[in-house]
């Protein structure tokens, strides 16, 4: 009896280490890196870890951190980063400034890093007021990608861009055309977000280039306020009584803008940047024209990718300096395509039914989150 | 010997009329509107119109009813800093709960309690908890607009779903001005008589003027003071509702601002931050300036990036021209108070050497 107990005591024993050879969850470090990738088993010569390079462990956080966190504008650029991350088992979270105050975003991407998180995919308003603390992230090993405003004194591994010019030339001809070719123009611009000042900067280039006989007879500096836009609206079909179109940096001030033509009984048309469900209503009243919204969805997924590649050591280029250094590339950029929302294809573009198809929870959940097994590239441990 | 000049009563008259018109705050207020409404035609000449008027006083109107409770609470020697935030939250807050229920009464209501909760905790913490106004006001700005941000979820809620019925409030006109101006006027003009006239809201300036003395000769000083932010409370609630007929979505971002905004056109209007003084027609005022200065600045074509100091210097330049004029008021007052006490003296003087004459 008690030589059947042994045998058996040992083959339970044998059955309990074979299983924990065969399993594919890797131990894991406090950063959420996996011990197993970062320390290669050798065999005849050649290194290679104990899991696939494309599967993280569940313990890696990724921020998605941006301004006006939560905002609607997001939405594409957050699910893309969960897709992603959820895709290689990782996990994800979104923190960011209620606001476009530099000393708020400033606060939240330091108490991020604090963090030590696995990669953070950043959106600041402003580029410029950010260096010194990215650069100190990068140096101390957390991965950084940034989106919207380039971050000059720093080095991210990656840029995610928008193509300004592309996409006001899509507003500018959208006017040009309905005009054909003659009219009158007022901006409602953004002074102090860099990225929509940009984009003011090249809807006015595209305007003169393209279409010179439409005249832009003014710009507010409305910001994200739709009581401004409301006011500044009036007070162009005041001063412009056939004035033919409004173009809006920012949905807040579209909205805006509708409500002073209303009340003005203006034929006056609206064409703005971005979307909100609201705004996707007016396009649909055919009370907005159109809309040009860059594909968030794509920068969101791609620096999600970037920032793993970089936190696990996947990429081998070719170095222009000696080995084991970093490289003298420049930081590479990526620019996202963008797209006409019209009255034709609105529905698609509104949050809250492409939350319901992909059950997500958005901004309030992370990666490992999404739990509906038809989402792209779904798998469970 | 005199002889008298013919007409020169009248003429005394007029210019007793004019002093006393100048006497009160507001005339320096309807000097600079009219001084812009008599340069401005020449730099646009739409500025003048109706259509520019009604317009300006629209974008005025919804800010304006929360300046009467601004300017009541500075003048009981408060400050409320929470405004901007309430009046968003109160929109989230109906707009939620009319979304979820589908009943529009019950929306009303939820906003009129979320109006109550903001204007009494505001309260409770400046009287019972005796924190600092500015410091309690500037927490409920954040709890509030954080709250909207939940709400929300930081994307404004769409109401375009709202009935006829309701959405009338903001859109409808009577004789082509809108209803919201036609209210705001109303309030405001309600709100300054009864500052003058109701017992209750007097005690508001005795309380602002001396805490201490009001409290002794019988004044509830927490009771006014609390109360007081209560009707902040219930005017941003009214402000809401305004705003969301007018603009069919509930924003997070609404009201950003309006605090120091409101503030400014108040001092403007002839308040100060010590309380004991205010006018709400002078807030009013102070606001339609500010609204005529948006619009020119916007007619003038100025760039976007020149916008803010345009407007701010000019803003710089009613306070200060506001001050000149009230400061020689003062130095006259001073002047004629002193020639008043100088001759009675005098008087005094000449009696008693008569008597002692007399006695001698």
């Amino acid at each position: 009896m008690k030589r059947i107990l042994t045998i058996a005591l040992v083959m339970v024993m044998l059955l309990c280490g074979c299983s924990t050879t065969a399993s594919t969850q890797p131990s894991t470090k406090s950063d959420g890196s996996s011990a197993s990738a970062q320390q290669p088993a050798a065999k005849g010569g050649v290194t290679y870890a104990s899991q696939p390079a494309f599967v993280g462990n569940s313990d890696e956080m990724y921020f998605f951190v941006s301004w006006y966190a939560g905002n609607e504008w997001w939405v594409g650029g957050y699910e893309g980063f969960k897709d992603a991350a959820r895709q290689l088992g990782v996990n994800t979270k979104c923190v960011g400034a209620p606001n476009d105050s530099i000393d708020e975003q400033t606060a939240v991407l330091e108490q991020t890093i604090a963090q030590q998180p696995a990669g953070i995919s950043l959106a600041v308003s402003d580029g410029s007021s950010f260096g010194s603390v990215v650069q100190s992230a990068l140096n101390s090993g957390i991965p950084i990608t940034t989106t919207d405003n380039k971050i000059e004194e720093a080095n991210p591994i990656m840029f995610m861009s928008y193509d300004d010019n592309a996409m006001t030339k899509v507003a500018a001809d959208h006017i040009g055309q309905a005009l054909n070719g003659k009219g009158k123009v007022a901006m409602l611009e953004v002074v102090g977000q860099t990225n929509l000042e940009k984009r003011a900067a090249a809807f006015k280039e595209n305007m003169a280039k393209y279409w010179p006989n439409i005249k832009i007879v003014g710009s507010a500096n409305t910001g994200h306020d739709e009581l401004k836009g409301a006011s500044d609206t009036a007070n162009f079909l005041t001063s412009n009584p056939d004035l033919d179109f409004i173009y809006t940096l920012n949905p807040t001030a579209a909205m805006g803008a509708v409500t002073a033509i209303k009340e003005a009984n203006s034929k006056c048309r609206v064409i703005t940047m971005d979307v909100n469900e609201n705004v996707v209503q007016y396009i649909k009243d055919k009370k907005i024209d159109a809309a040009i919204m860059p594909d968030s969805y794509t920068f969101g997924y791609l620096s999600m990718l970037s920032l793993y590649c970089e936190k696990h050591k996947l990429l081998d280029p070719m170095w222009n300096v000696k080995l084991g250094e970093k490289s003298g590339w420049s930081v590479p950029t990526l620019e996202v395509g963008a797209t006409v929302v019209t009255a034709e294809n609105a529905d698609n573009y509104k949050t809250s039914s492409y939350y319901a198809k992909r059950q997500s929870k958005g901004f309030e959940e992370g990666a490992l989150d999404m739990k509906n097994p038809s989402l792209p590239g779904f798998w469970t441990r | 010997m005199q002889t008298p000049i013919a007409g020169s009563a009248p003429a005394v008259g007029i210019v007793k009329g004019i002093r006393k018109l100048f006497s009160y705050r507001e005339t320096t207020l309807v000097l600079m509107i009219g001084l812009m409404f008599a340069v401005m035609p020449f730099f646009s000449p739409v500025f003048t119109t109706q259509k520019n008027i009604i317009a300006t006083l629209l974008n005025v109107a919804t800010k304006g009813i929360v300046g009467i409770g601004v300017t009541i609470i500075l003048i009981s020697g408060a400050i409320d800093l929470s405004v901007g935030a309430v009046v968003a939250l109160i929109c989230s807050v109906f707009g939620r709960v009319y979304l979820s229920s589908g009943n529009l009464m019950l929306g009303t209501l939820a906003a009129a309690a979320a109006a109550l909760i903001c204007g009494f905790v505001n309260g409770f913490l400046v009287t019972k908890c005796r924190l600092s106004a500015f410091i309690a006001t500037l927490a409920s700005m954040g709890i509030c607009r954080g709250i909207t941000f939940v709400l929300t979820k930081g994307t404004p809620i769409k109401l375009t779903s709202l009935p006829e019925g309701y959405r009338i409030l903001g859109e409808g006109t009577l004789f082509n001005i809108p209803y919201v101006v036609i209210l705001f006027l109303i309030l405001a003009l309600a709100a300054h008589i009864m500052m003058k006239k109701s017992k209750a809201l007097r005690q508001n300036v005795y309380v602002g003027s001396n805490e201490k003395a009001a409290r002794f000769s019988g004044v509830r000083t927490n009771k006014v003071v609390l109360l007081t932010y209560v009707l902040v409370g219930i005017l941003c609630w009214i402000a809401a509702q305004m705003s969301v007929a007018r603009f069919l979505t509930a924003s997070p971002s609404y009201g950003v601002g309006w605090e120091t905004e409101l503030i400014a056109a108040a001092v403007i209007g002839g308040a100060t931050l010590t309380g004991g003084e205010g006018s709400i027609i002078g807030t009013s005022l102070g606001l339609i300036l500010l609204g005529f200065v948006d619009s020119a600045i916007v007619l003038l074509g100025v760039s976007v990036y020149w916008q803010d100091l345009i407007g701010n210097i000019i803003l710089l330049a009613a306070v200060l021209l506001d001050a000149f004029v009230e400061s020689r008021k003062q130095k006259e007052s001073m002047k004629s108070s002193l020639k008043n006490i100088g001759a009675s003296l005098l008087s005094n003087r000449v009696t008693e050497i008569k008597e002692k004459e007399k006695k001698v």
